[in-house]
């Protein structure tokens, strides 16, 4: 695998994780205040 | 700190022949330059619409009494103004520069992610027409108008407004995922492709402001698209968030609002706080005075911003204790935001200094945020805040703190690097006539908004008792003579893009940073080799 598609791939991953935490974020809001 | 760079000249032999042409050559780019463009535009654009809807407030409260329109239109004018210059115009200027600029201070070739940066700008055109779409249907007569809640969409209201409300939701969900988007390509690009040698304590300020800034939009903007779905759904499906006849808290609303719009606040302020030092030191002709200070000061904002929101709700009837807390965070913040002043001040003091318009424009910047910074204060005072909340002062306030952040600092930022994005020089007289009638206006259209303020004048009111009238009606022109300053703006950018002088690499004779070892205007593709930093 050459540099730039492993650089690539860095950035996908850590990409990756930002966009699950803010789901995570997004999902804990609505759980967190849900009515009982 | 950097080696200077020649361009290579293969690479320039591309750029010289690179079209610009065609609707779908925008549509499909994924350079970071053409995206930071294509923001700038979409932001200035929305600037003049969300202007023009405030101009039209100021000439309804140009005199006591309804004249031109109903309080219901009024309210919607007051709403679409206030989120348009928020998530229409701050931050997609705010954006636009760092799509611009962060790849060439930090020595990338591109942003990390570019088919996301594309899809993260091209969210944008659709949500301001979701947004403001009900609005222009109501003008034609055609349902009952835009959300007219205020920007801060409060329940019980935003679930008894029509379906202006429905739309804002879904404007706001969209602009959120744009946000996130593109707060994710800002913290992919710098943390994993900055110059080799370019350690996060010798990354420019410029790429810390962003940093910080992408780091709280990441963490608000799914709060908030939360917090609007509660909405969504106590309106269409029967549950009760916010709905106290159901058994929800309308207070809970405004936590969850407040959570999203306090470090909103330092989201439009921390990226100019990065880039204002990079003006200062130019020209002052003098390093950055106290870089690491000024790093840490950004990031103990950044963090800060998570704990203070409530500052907000003095008088929704929390207890006392929570009140001295939130008073005393807020204060907090104070702190760092005054070691970045005095870091500001240092960097100038006893510099070799020259006004061209960027620096007036910083300066400027720095003299009236300070004002809306001192009024914080008075605001954050939980005892005090009662006399002033909900009342014009506050309005005078936050845009003490607003309008120089995002416009003046916007545009010292713009003035700046404009000759390396055109290649031309602006023309210096227009630009200082610019900066001259920025501070009139911005003076005239605040200080009777305090006066009025202080004597009891309520905001968001189309009508008024009399004594207020005088200082109204000063607002007012101040209102239509700033309006008239961005006309200006454009033209000052477009004359410099059409007949300005030639610029050199260094435009500026104290500017350092990577950005000015490149040619002026910068190549389509900046740094195919990534420069080494000592």
């Amino acid at each position: 695998m050459n540099t730039e598609s492993k650089n690539d791939q860095q950035n996908a991953r850590l990409a990756l994780k930002l966009v699950a935490m803010a789901v995570v974020i997004f999902l804990i809001t609505l759980w967190k205040f849900r009515p009982i | 700190m950097a080696h200077d760079m020649t361009h290579d000249s293969a690479h320039a032999g591309h750029d010289a022949h690179y079209h610009y042409g065609g609707i779908r050559h925008w549509l499909q780019t994924t350079n970071h330059k053409d995206i930071g463009i294509m923001y700038l535009i979409f932001g200035i654009t929305m600037l003049l619409v969300g202007g023009a809807m405030i101009l039209g407030v100021r000439a309804e409260l140009f005199v006591p009494g309804l004249q031109l329109m109903q309080p219901e239109f009024f309210n919607q004018l007051i709403t679409l103004h206030g989120l348009i210059m928020v998530f229409g115009f701050a931050m997609p200027v705010a954006t636009g520069l760092a799509n611009y600029m962060l790849p060439m201070v930090i020595g990338a070739p591109d942003m990390a992610l570019p088919r996301l940066n594309n899809w993260g700008f091209w969210i944008l055109p659709p949500a301001a027409v979701m947004l403001t779409l009900p609005f222009f249907l109501g003008l034609a007569n055609i349902g009952p108008g835009a959300v007219d809640t205020g920007w801060t969409m409060y329940a019980p209201l935003s679930l008894q407004s029509g379906w202006g409300m429905d739309f804002a939701i879904f404007a706001v969900h969209m602009l959120g995922v744009s946000s996130i988007l593109g707060s994710i390509n800002v913290i992919v690009t710098i943390v994993n492709m900055r110059a080799p040698g370019m350690t996060f304590m010798k990354m420019p300020l410029f790429a810390h402001g962003f940093l910080v800034t992408a780091i709280l939009l990441i963490s608000i903007m799914p709060v908030f698209a939360g917090g609007v779905t509660m909405v969504l759904m106590d309106r269409h499906f029967d549950t009760h968030f916010f709905n106290a006849a159901g058994g929800g808290d309308p207070v809970l609303w405004q936590h969850i609002f407040w959570f999203m719009g306090h470090p909103e606040v330092y989201v439009l302020l921390l990226p100019i706080t990065g880039a204002i030092p990079h003006v200062l030191s130019a020209f002052s002709r003098k390093e950055t005075y106290g870089y690491k200070a000024q790093v840490y000061s950004m990031w103990t904002i950044g963090a800060l911003a998570f704990v203070v929101w409530a500052h907000h709700m003095f008088t929704s009837g929390m207890s006392v204790n929570a009140q001295m807390y939130f008073m005393y965070s807020t204060m907090l913040i104070s702190l760092p935001l005054a070691v970045l002043f005095f870091c500001w001040i240092a960097t100038v003091w006893r510099g070799s200094l020259s006004f061209e318009t960027p620096m007036l424009f910083a300066l400027g910047f720095i003299i009236l945020f300070g004002w809306g910074g001192l009024t914080g204060l008075v605001l954050a005072d939980a005892a005090a805040d009662p006399q002033y909340h909900n009342a014009y002062f506050m309005v005078a306030h936050f845009h003490y703190a607003l309008y120089p952040t995002t416009v003046m600092g916007s545009m010292a930022a713009i003035y700046y690097w404009l000759p390396k994005w055109t290649g031309h020089m602006l023309d210096e007289k227009l630009g200082r006539i610019h900066f001259w009638i920025v501070m009139l206006g911005v003076n005239l259209t605040f200080i009777p908004q305090f006066l009025v303020g202080l004597s009891g004048m309520p905001r968001r009111i189309p009508d008024y008792p009399l004594m207020f009238a005088e200082w109204n009606k000063l607002s007012t022109i101040g209102a239509f003579i700033l309006g008239l300053s961005h006309l200006l703006f454009i033209y000052i950018v477009l004359k410099c893009i059409r007949e300005g002088k030639k610029s050199e690499n260094r435009s500026w004779e104290g500017a350092t940073g990577l950005e000015w070892t490149v040619p002026s205007p910068a190549p389509y593709h900046t740094f195919e080799t990534q420069p080494k930093i000592d």
